[in-house]
């Protein structure tokens, strides 16, 4: 649901997208939202800033393209999606799993000054990490950005029913890597 | 009092505010999935503060600086877009600018070469190097190339 502000702006856009200012109120209206969508795929502070600039880019440079057809959040959150997916393959680290089969998740986290999470925030982020990507997206949507299943359908494609069902998989997962990592926890 | 009924007793709302129900309601429906699942219930508002931004980021990133970034970057890439091209022409572009590129050296190397050998051994160099230096220089390579034998020469293809 857009509220008048970011229906205002999409008619500003749809009219004049050459509008030098329309890149301001973007970056005033939706700054953090864009930057936290993209950090929890990136996980790095410095990561996260690269491709929020990328994004803030390509947001620019295809504003023309934008034909109202969708809501403007939404296509700026697929924009930036997009950038830290492709962000994470020219790295390498789809999966962020290490040649070994370990995940380097924990080491990534544990170099970023940016992170202050416990052990059991570093157990939760390495179960996000094992899951497939489409799955991992919607966990993220849904439990960190609190988007509503409308916004994640018209995101990734996918039918409402689906996304439920992924969710609810995902949740299952983690809950039970949780589990096993508290239980390690507790036992130490 | 009709009047300061009419107006909430003082109380009023900004004029864009609206109730996104919706949103409200979305909330209550992502507590409800949620709750079902105990540590993942537990830790949501943790992980939420676990990771940081440093405090001058938003206010940086707000400065005329960085959208004057981004702007330019735009420029930067319509120009970049001009040239272009597939993969398979780029491949091609490449190969035959390296190609005009040896073939370009090729000839300014031989040509260089044959203006030296006609420097030293047709006019003893003195077209080009009229120093004692050279002169000197010139007489040891003229006495090296005498000192070779007719055979020698013969074998060397």
């Amino acid at each position: 649901v857009e509220n008048k502000e970011e229906a205002e702006l999409k008619k500003r856009i749809l009219s004049n997208p050459d509008d030098p200012d329309i890149m301001k109120d973007i970056m005033r209206i939706y700054r953090e939202r864009i930057y936290w969508c993209i950090r929890r795929i990136v996980l790095v502070h410095e990561d996260a800033s690269d491709v929020f600039q990328e994004t803030m880019i390509k947001i620019w440079k295809n504003l023309g393209k934008y034909k109202g057809e969708s809501t403007l959040f939404t296509w700026i959150y697929r924009i930036a999606t997009n950038e830290a997916l492709q962000h994470l393959r020219k790295k390498d680290i789809q999966t962020f799993e290490n040649p070994d089969g370990t995940l380097s998740v924990k080491d990534m986290l544990n170099n970023d000054p940016y992170f202050h999470g416990n052990r059991i925030q570093l157990a939760l982020q390495e179960a996000i990490a094992r899951l497939p990507e489409k799955q991992r997206l919607v966990f993220q949507y849904r439990y960190f950005d609190e988007l509503s299943y409308e916004q994640i359908s018209e995101l990734t494609g996918t039918s409402q029913g689906a996304l439920k069902a992924s969710f609810h998989h995902a949740m299952e997962k983690i809950e039970n890597e949780l589990k096993k990592a508290a239980h390690d926890i507790f036992i130490q | 009092m009709e009047e300061l009924h009419k107006n909430n007793y003082g109380f009023s709302l900004p004029d864009d505010y609206d109730f996104n129900t919706s949103e409200i309601l979305n909330r209550i429906e992502i507590e409800k999935e949620v709750s079902a699942f105990p540590l993942l219930n537990q830790i949501r508002k943790e992980s939420k503060k676990a990771f940081l931004i440093p405090d001058t980021f938003f206010p940086e990133i707000m400065e005329l600086s960085f959208l004057e970034k981004i702007t330019n970057g735009k420029e930067v890439r319509k120009n970049a877009k001009i040239f272009s091209v597939s993969g398979f022409f780029r491949k091609a572009a490449v190969i035959f600018f390296a190609v005009i590129f040896s073939m370009l050296i090729y000839y300014i190397l031989k040509d260089h070469t044959k203006k030296n050998i006609n420097s030293v051994y047709m006019n003893g160099g003195k077209d080009t190097c009229l120093t004692l230096a050279c002169i000197e220089k010139e007489e040891l390579v003229k006495e090296l190339f005498y000192e070779i034998s007719d055979e020698e020469i013969d074998n060397y293809h």
